[in-house]
């Protein structure tokens, strides 16, 4: 029992940290890690509910983990990708404004 | 039911298929495979709809795993309902996207935004300024921007402007691949939709959830400029934090009841500090993703192509409203929902205002369109303060309502666009006061776009009904003040397009008359779905979470 205080309690601070990041840092790399880490911390969560019911482990959390990691993935990708061509033709890791002065859209 | 099992299948696998096929067999495979997956989906639609139609709800556990492991496809009134708006927008859109992307293809050279900003518009307007960082200045060699000193502006306007202009990158996209590969991400999207549709369980929702983030992204970048990639970046991050959100609301979920299956997680929900938590989250999440906070959708759909925002304007804003509607009406425990909801009500009610204002002082036609489309998905969530749980004589008038208010929404916005991007063609430029005398150039897309535009400023009235019996006059209040102001932003255009000039706008080409039909046509479905009010409210009450008792 004690192991439903504990890993809950680490899964959401890893949480805050990740969105803490995600929004205060302007870095794309350190944003799309941010994200990794709010995941893995909801994995975590989960581990911690299916160890819950010993001793037979629940099996239904395992295969939500594993497809979620599998979406993380390529999610992963598709950002790493996306930051590697702002790079590329920006020269620099960081998002630009999206409005202009008078709050249009570009 | 072996039958119906096929055509429920085959809704979910045949654009996933065709997908794969297009990639693989490369440009051109696409001018047969659509038209393929299109007759292939009629037909495995209108088999689907008559199975519901005739014996109601139906479910199928895949490969016959039971639910808590097995994943099962699941439909009743309101998938199919959504299945056939997800149909008929497609199939708008897929014809629209091949006059699109040849026009666009041979006129601008991939860069639709880019001549209205050096040459016509912004020689006639006051100085534009784009704000950019200063390492911008320096042009790298080939490299998709090239920034320059504007020297058509008038010289009495003090101040230098700077545009960004976008070149075709050599290493970025061949000539005509772009236009290639938006089909297998749009048939992904498609695919996606569709799981959406037919899933029954919180975590399948998820699931596709992810799948249009992750086809909707890509087709963003579509546009090939740097705003486009800017904005393809700010809409990933935002929607895969809503999506984590989401999934944190879920796990709770779980660990209360220990099933995401929502039958089951309707039975067994009781209020408690962790349900608190997973509504609140859900609520986050799906506010986010429904378009309405931060706004995302303005700057995503400015930069994407025109098929690409009507994409999302129509469809992928409304799957994360419908997932809302399934956890808000099915799973969640009645009595707390009455609290809940007039906050929902009092965010909806300062976002349509708010919105409304702001598409009212944009000088650029998409933008005003991008912030119509963020107050008009705030009108949706209307329909929670009004239902009040499910419980009430009115609640199934207030479902009701923001059902059918989603769906003709869907199809006007998307005509609306698709007149935009006629404007585009034929104006080529999306600042407002360049736009002057279009009507005169082509009555017809005059036509569309007044139906469009006056559809849209009558939409939310649907909700009036609701609130009459529900008794919250004070949503009319925030009703009518948005329909003015919808009333002002839309003539303000229509005004523009009525202009009589001396000299008329140039333009060169043909119409591309295909372009302008087909919005005629989503806004005609629009109008007439008002005819088949009876058949619409039959479908839709099939197994709806209100039971017998409430209906009429």
């Amino acid at each position: 029992m004690t192991d439903f205080v504990f890993l809950p309690l680490v899964s959401m601070g890893i949480f805050t940290i990740g969105v803490y990041v995600l929004f205060l840092d302007t870095d794309l790399l350190r944003k799309i890690m941010a994200l990794n880490f709010m995941a893995s911390s909801v994995f975590l969560l989960l581990i911690s509910i299916a160890s819950r019911s010993n001793p037979a482990v629940d099996s239904i959390p395992h295969g939500f983990i594993l497809v979620a990691i599998v979406i993380m993935v390529s999610l992963t990708a598709l950002a790493l990708m996306l930051a590697r061509r702002i790079y590329q033709i920006t020269g620099q890791l960081y998002l630009l404004e999206d409005k202009n002065d008078m709050g249009e859209p570009l | 039911m072996m039958d119906s099992q096929l055509w429920a299948a085959s809704m979910l696998m045949l654009p996933l298929i065709a997908a794969i096929l297009i990639f693989i067999f490369g440009r051109y495979s696409e001018r047969v495979l659509v038209p393929l997956t299109i007759i292939a989906m009629s037909i495995s639609l209108w088999n689907l709809f008559l199975q519901v139609w005739t014996n109601g709800m139906q479910s199928y556990p895949i490969a016959n795993w039971d639910t808590p492991l097995g994943v099962e496809l699941y439909v009743d009134g309101l998938s199919i309902a959504m299945l056939i708006m997800t149909f008929i927008i497609n199939v708008c859109v897929s014809v629209y996207a091949f006059k699109y992307f040849a026009c666009f293809e041979e006129q601008t050279n991939w860069s639709i935004k880019t001549p209205d900003r050096n040459t016509k518009a912004l020689s006639q307007t006051k100085t534009e300024h784009v704000a950019l960082p200063s390492s911008y200045k320096e042009e790298k060699e080939n490299q998709l921007v090239v920034v320059e000193e504007n020297d058509y502006l008038p010289s009495n306007d003090v101040e230098e402007a700077v545009t960004v202009t976008t070149k075709r990158n050599p290493r970025a996209f061949p000539k005509g691949q772009a236009n290639f590969l938006f089909w297998p991400l749009w048939l992904l999207l498609w695919g996606g939709l569709n799981a959406l549709f037919l899933s029954s369980n919180l975590f399948s929702f998820y699931v596709t959830l992810e799948i249009l983030t992750l086809a909707s992204v890509p087709m963003i970048v579509l546009s090939n400029t740097v705003l486009a990639l800017n904005a393809a970046m700010r809409y990933l991050f935002i929607a895969v934090f809503a999506s984590i959100v989401y999934l944190l609301a879920i796990v709770f979920l779980y660990g209360v009841v220990g099933s995401l299956d929502i039958q089951s997680l309707a039975l067994e929900l009781r209020s408690g500090a962790t349900i608190w938590m997973a509504i609140f989250l859900i609520l986050i999440a799906l506010i986010i993703k429904s378009g309405v906070i931060p706004f995302w959708l303005v700057s995503t759909i400015s930069n994407a192509p025109i098929p690409v925002a009507i994409l999302l304007v129509a469809l992928v804003i409304k799957a994360a409203f419908y997932i809302l509607l399934r956890v808000w009406f099915e799973v969640l425990p009645n009595e707390i929902l009455g609290l809940v909801s007039q906050l929902v009500g009092l965010i909806a009610a300062v976002i349509i205002i708010w919105a409304s204002w702001q598409a009212l002082q944009q000088r650029r036609l998409i933008g005003l369109l991008a912030y119509a489309t963020v107050a008009q998905a705030a009108y949706l969530l209307l329909i929670f303060p009004l239902a009040n749980g499910i419980t009430d004589s009115w609640s199934f008038d207030a479902w009701q309502a923001g059902i059918y208010l989603s769906i003709s929404h869907a199809f006007v916005l998307a005509a609306l666009f698709m007149v935009a991007g006629h404007i585009l063609y034929i104006v080529n430029s999306d600042f407002l006061h360049g736009m002057q005398g279009v009507g005169r150039i082509s009555p017809l897309t005059l036509i569309t776009f007044s139906i469009a535009g006056l559809c849209l400023i009558a939409l939310p009235s649907i909700l009036v009904d609701a609130i009459w019996q529900s008794g919250q006059w004070w949503w009319l209040i925030v009703i009518i003040i948005g329909m003015l102001l919808t009333t002002a932003y839309i003539f303000k255009v229509l005004i523009l397009l009525f202009t009589k000039l001396d000299d008329p706008v140039k333009h060169e080409g043909g119409l591309a008359l295909s372009m302008i039909l087909i919005p005629l046509l989503l806004s005609i479905i629009a109008l007439s779905m008002g005819f088949f009010d009876g058949e619409i409210s039959r479908v839709l009450a099939m197994e709806s979470p209100f039971g017998e008792v409430n209906r009429n």
